[in-house]
């Protein structure tokens, strides 16, 4: 009698728990509905362990979706935005540290995004960002001195160009910022950094103008007198670079993240018709006096051109920094948005709640701008109108996580 | 030392001879040894026979062989802690197999032998008020699994290891991980010597017994494990043993480990000493979880350890037992990149360490009990990381991480860290009343630390390394009550932390200032354990404890570089509730027994990790809760049969309400904690039968094991399309053991993972498929 009690109650156990297993929940086919379904974002959360983490696309409705969850989103890599939008297909980058693989994604008219190709990039590459040229050509920039060329309709690795050999001193080899295209020439700023992307040697802003269609570098051009450094920060569907109504270039320069006050922070110029950086313009924001605001910045983190010469961004004041000494994105929201005039050189802050690192997007939707903050009160998209230059009230859109992104697609 | 190897080598060839002549001695004596008063069986009670000077220990019933005599008349001694000795006179004719009961009568009690109850100390522990589950010899012995094997089958336990032998591998209890538990070896913390000795280093044959504490843990253990803890006890041999093993398993690793005791019984003293050495190359194939359809064998994964330790013990000098011990401890490791292909990048480690314990009852005052230990460590660990060239999977070669060099990280390194540890613990235990007694617990470390790292520096262009002196003393006051009828136990204890840390941290940003650290941090916790034995077979337990986790010195200070500083951290503070019921049933064929356990746990001040864009930081912003329970069933179905099954269901959930600084509410506020899994069956049979097929002083065992675990997620559950899954796992392992020659020799055998089934660890590290285990050891008996 004890024996078959013994054999039952095991039994019992095992019968208990693969039931229970058994029991999940089937998972839900997305519903169809109606909806502009125009606007994609991301939102990013951190795991405890804090070096990973996960990152969530989906196409919501506009604006009318108040209060965002990720429960439909789909999962994308972790530490960096897509690196790009062409049409309905939206190019998403590698799981930082984690995978090699690049997907592209391709909005349907209902909302829902199907994962419709994949590309192995080559081990330890850290692509991080790059440029769409067209949908047979886009770039790739990564840590191993060389920028990958693929074909986004294909997804096809299709050649490369090595910048290794433009590595200065002290640097094993560079990266680089965001490329920009301007008629038959591609600008790739050379950031002379090490592994962590922190700039090695004296500060400078260093840029190779490369022919379009070969692929070959024409000339490479330098400024070493402004202290600007690290052109073109990655940040974003804006790239940090872009061409005014006059046809002259603009360029964003990082400096070194707050950390290092020797690289200077700011914005550069490259005239229409020149291809060299123009050294009368530099404009190096580190000692600039900001509308609004007491303190000066020490970084111009994201930028947004809307255009008639409105930059629209964010800068990280170290007024704000709990600790004089160093930044800490944790804790510190020391990041104001601002609106930047690029032709007479002023900046305004904007009445915008500060914001942390890793909610910096500024974006366009229709007429109005979204600027995503990681605030006290709430964390999501604020809406800022230019024209009237009013703030939504707290989070027009709220969102999970850090509010990494966004992008309105114009069908 | 000359004269114990020679002394070792006539040992071994005494023995050796004893059993080649064994065609004249075929008579035997089997027996058990039960208490006189209940019957209850000895389990652990020492056999002697002075004419052969050879002991036995009893096993799990009582029971008892002496064989290969020859005929003739013998005075068997019996002995067991608590009862009083018995000497039996036995003649035995030419072949003889004679049956013998020993019972045993327990000792007119004084005040201590009220207190210290006349159980084997494994059967203690259980009836302790703590929540805590024994793993005894008993059943440790045969099987040719490792430490974290067994361990991983225990209710309430995962060991998430990252690879195979030698690779890092951590103890979870009910969830809780890494810092938050303890693992300790004879009640000397090995947290912070992670470096130098890991759980799995310690062959099964040395282990006398495991404690597995769960969610309280006792005052002893000083440090501050809080989530539970795990003491390793290494055996104490009978006064004259001998033993060597051999195994060879798959992926070309090769294990060996002896162990000798001598006793000179006239001058009270006792030598002993032991050693192992284990070599793998890990080259085992694996699915790699960053490239799809990508099958690498692991080439750079080899490990060496050699580990040695031997010592001395007094029972005639002042204390009841002085023991000095020295031991070492020298290890290899290569690093097995799973994301990117490493192949040069290892680490090498050492370590001497001289001990001396002292035990005293009755010390100066009557009823007083002293316990006291101190030991100094010395120990060096390098890790070398100057290849000028990563390679990919194809082996083709690309730039490293740094013009100088290196594969991982984000410079080259070739570090030595020096550090001097000197750690003491003292333990006195007063008997007021059969009813009352008191304890004090004092426990310090000191570390002295000294890294140097002259390529990294040049690398980063300035000095990281410094210095450091850490002080930390965990004193607990502890009261017990227990009712006369040792129905009810209660121990009530109080602890007091303090911690210091000297250093100099340089700055990550520039300047790069040098900026001294003197911190000094006190803390306190309090915990009450109640056991109550409702009749002979059933007991309940309650315990609940508010305890406090010291943040380590890496989470503190950093490592200046990578890592920022976080002067200001707290403790992790912990509640934690136990509810349990014991039931022991003696039945036919042996033992039944049931238990159940419900926990609880509240952690508040969590210190977790987080990214800013060029560093990491520690930070107390989580809060989390769990709740679980967990109950097994151990039983000998028949006299031939042996059964268990435990399961445990473990809901860690993020408590945090808020987004830190801001009243945003957090986005992953009541979900499951991701990368812990959360549910966990674990079963198994074993069939032993002696003289099989005629063949006699034999004794067969064959086992299998099952374990499942749930599919779980490893990020926070976000989304109906979440992707990043460890799948559901069901692993089976099956072994056989052949003791011969009355267990003096043993070969078993074991295959791991049967069915090849794909195992991951956390962040789906890849483990080993199907592996085979072969071991053969011999015992002097």
């Amino acid at each position: 009698m004890k024996k078959g009690l013994i054999f039952w109650m095991a039994s019992a156990i095992l019968l208990v728990s693969f039931t229970m297993t058994g029991c999940r929940k089937p998972k839900p086919q997305p519903e169809p509905t109606q909806g502009k379904y125009d606007l994609a974002v991301v939102s990013m959360l951190a795991n405890p362990d804090g070096m990973s983490g996960t990152s969530w696309l989906q196409i919501i409705d506009g604006l009318s979706e108040k209060n965002v969850t990720n429960a439909k989103a789909r999962q994308i890599g972790f530490g960096m935005p897509p690196m790009g939008v062409i049409g309905n297909d939206i190019y998403t980058i590698p799981d930082y540290g984690a995978s090699n693989t690049f997907e592209k994604w391709t909005r349907s008219k209902d909302g829902s995004l199907t994962k419709t190709a994949e590309m192995e990039l080559p081990v330890n590459s850290f692509a991080s960002h790059g440029l769409l040229v067209s949908a047979e050509k886009g770039y790739l920039g990564t840590m191993t001195g060389k920028v990958l060329i693929f074909n986004p309709t294909t997804m096809q690795l299709t050649g490369d160009i090595d910048i290794s050999s433009y590595a200065i001193e002290g640097v094993l080899v560079p990266a680089i910022g965001a490329p920009f295209v301007d008629g038959d020439k591609v600008y790739m700023p050379l950031w002379q950094v090490d592994a962590n992307r922190m700039p090695v040697g004296d500060p400078m802003i260093d840029m190779l103008v490369v022919d379009l269609k070969t692929d070959t570098v024409i000339k490479r051009i330098q400024e070493t007198n402004s202290g600007l450094t690290n052109a073109g920060y990655p940040y974003g569907i804006q790239r940090n670079c872009f061409k005014d109504e006059m046809g002259d270039i603009y360029y964003i320069a990082g400096g070194a993240f707050s950390i290092n006050p020797k690289y200077k922070s700011g914005i550069l110029r490259i005239k229409n018709g020149s291809t060299e950086i123009d050294p009368g313009y530099n404009w190096v924001f580190n000692d600039q006096t900001i509308e609004g605001e007491n303190g000066k910045a020490s970084w111009l983190v994201a930028t947004h051109y809307l255009g008639n010469g409105k930059l629209f961004g964010y800068a990280d004041v170290p007024d704000y920094w709990t600790n004089p000494a160093m930044p800490d994105w944790v804790h510190d929201r020391s990041i104001i948005s601002v609106e930047i005039d690029i032709w007479n050189k002023t900046v305004k802050k904007l009445p915008i709640p500060h914001t942390c690192a890793y909610s910096t997007h500024v974006s366009s939707y229709d007429d109005q701008m979204l600027f995503s903050v990681w605030g006290e009160q709430g964390s999501g998209f604020y809406t800022y109108d230019p024209k009237t230059g009013k703030v939504s009230d707290g989070p027009a859109i709220n969102m999970p996580g850090f509010a990494f992104w966004a992008y309105q697609f114009k069908d | 030392m000359n004269q114990r190897h020679i002394f070792i080598t006539f040992l071994l060839l005494f023995s050796l001879v004893s059993v080649s002549t064994l065609s004249a001695q075929t008579a035997r004596i089997v027996g058990v040894v039960i208490d006189a008063s209940n019957e209850d069986p000895l389990a652990g009670a020492t056999v002697y026979t002075p004419k052969l000077q050879r002991g036995e220990v009893a096993g799990r019933n009582g029971e008892f062989t002496l064989s290969g005599l020859k005929a003739g008349g013998y005075e068997v001694t019996v002995s067991f802690i608590g009862y009083e000795k018995q000497t039996q006179k036995i003649t035995l004719r030419e072949g003889e197999t004679r049956k013998e009961t020993i019972r045993l009568k327990a000792e007119a009690k004084s005040l201590h032998e009220v207190v210290v109850s006349a159980k084997s100390e494994a059967r203690q522990l259980r009836e302790q008020a703590m929540p805590v589950t024994v793993l005894s010899s008993v059943q440790l012995a045969g099987s040719v699994s490792d430490v974290s094997d067994i361990l991983g089958k225990t209710m309430g336990v995962t060991i998430r290891s990252q690879g195979g032998v030698g690779s890092a591998s951590r103890l979870s209890v009910r969830g809780l991980e890494g810092k938050r538990i303890g693992f300790f070896i004879d009640e000397a913390p090995m947290n912070d010597h992670s470096d130098f000795i890991d759980v799995n280093d310690i062959p099964v044959e040395l282990i006398d017994r495991i404690e597995i504490y769960k969610g309280v843990v006792p005052a002893k253990f000083g440090g501050s494990a809080m989530g539970g803890a795990v003491n390793i006890v290494i055996k104490e041999y009978p006064p004259r043993y001998f033993d060597a093993s051999y195994t060879i398993e798959s992926f070309n690793t090769h294990k060996v480990s002896t162990g000798f005791k001598r006793n000179l019984a006239k001058q009270g003293l006792e030598f002993g000493g032991g050693g192992y050495y284990t070599h793998s190359d890990n080259d085992y194939v694996m699915e790699s979880p960053f490239h799809k359809n990508l099958i690498i064998k692991r080439d750079h994964d080899r490990f060496d350890a050699l580990g040695w330790g031997f010592g001395m013990k007094a029972r005639k000098w002042y204390f009841d037992e002085l023991e000095i011990f020295l031991e070492g401890v020298k290890n290899n490791k290569q690093i097995q990149g799973i994301f990117s292909n490493i192949q040069q990048a290892h680490s090498k480690s050492i370590a001497g360490v001289l001990e001396t314990a002292m035990k005293k009852k009755d010390f100066i005052a009557e009823g007083l009990d002293l316990n006291f230990s101190t030991a100094v460590a010395l120990t060096r660990f390098n890790y070398i990381d100057t290849a000028m060239h990563r390679y990919n999977w194809m082996m083709e070669p690309y730039i490293p991480v740094h013009p100088l060099g290196g594969e991982t990280g984000s410079a080259p390194s070739k570090s030595t860290i020096l550090k001097t540890h000197v750690g003491s613990k003292l333990n006195l235990n007063y008997i007021i009343t059969e009813k009352h007694a008191v304890n004090l617990n004092v426990f310090q470390t000191y570390t002295h630390g000294n890294p140097t790292d002259t390529l990294k520096d040049v690398a980063l262009g300035y000095k990281t390394n410094y210095n450091s002196d850490m002080n930390s003393v965990v004193v607990g006051m502890g009261y017990d009550y227990k009712s006369l009828d040792d129905r009810l136990l209660n121990s009530v204890t109080g602890k007091y932390y303090f911690y210091s840390m000297n250093t100099i941290l340089r700055e990550y940003v520039q300047p790069h200032r040098e900026n001294p650290i003197d911190l000094k941090k006190h803390y306190w916790g309090i915990g009450d354990a109640l056991r109550y034995r409702f009749a002979k077979e059933w007991m309940a337990k309650f315990a609940v404890a508010y305890e406090v986790r010291t943040p380590t010195e890496s989470e503190l200070i950093g490592d200046g570089y990578l890592v920022a500083p976080s002067g200001s951290l707290l403790p992790e503070r912990g509640t934690s509730v136990n509810i349990g019921a014991i039931w022991d049933k003696k039945i036919l064929h042996g033992m039944f027994q049931l238990e159940v356990n419900l926990f609880g746990n509240h952690l508040y001040d969590m210190i977790r990790q987080t990214r800013n864009i060029i560093q990491t930081q520690y930070d107390n912003f989580g809060e989390m809760r769990s709740l679980g329970a967990e109950a097994e069933v151990k039983s000998d179905i028949c006299a031939w049969l042996y059964g268990y099954a435990n399961v445990t269901y473990q809901d860690l959930r993020d408590m945090r309400k808020y987004e830190q600084n801001s009243q945003v509410p957090n986005t992953t506020y009541g979900i499951r904690m991701p990368n812990i899994p959360y549910f966990m069956v674990n079963a198994g049979l074993e069939l032993h039968k002696e003289n099989l097929f005629g063949v006699r002083r034999t004794n067969t065992r064959l086992f299998a094991d099952a374990a499942f675990v749930e599919e779980y997620f490893y990020d926070f559950e976000q989304s109906i399309y979440q992707e990043r899954r460890i799948p559901r796992s069901l692993r089976l392992d099956v072994g056989v053991e052949y003791s011969m020659m009355g267990g003096s020799l043993i070969l078993s055998g074991k295959l791991g993972n049967v069915t090849n089934t794909k195992l991951f660890s956390e962040f789906n590290y890849p483990l080993p498929g199907r592996a085979f285990s072969v071991r053969l050891r011999y015992v002097m008996k």
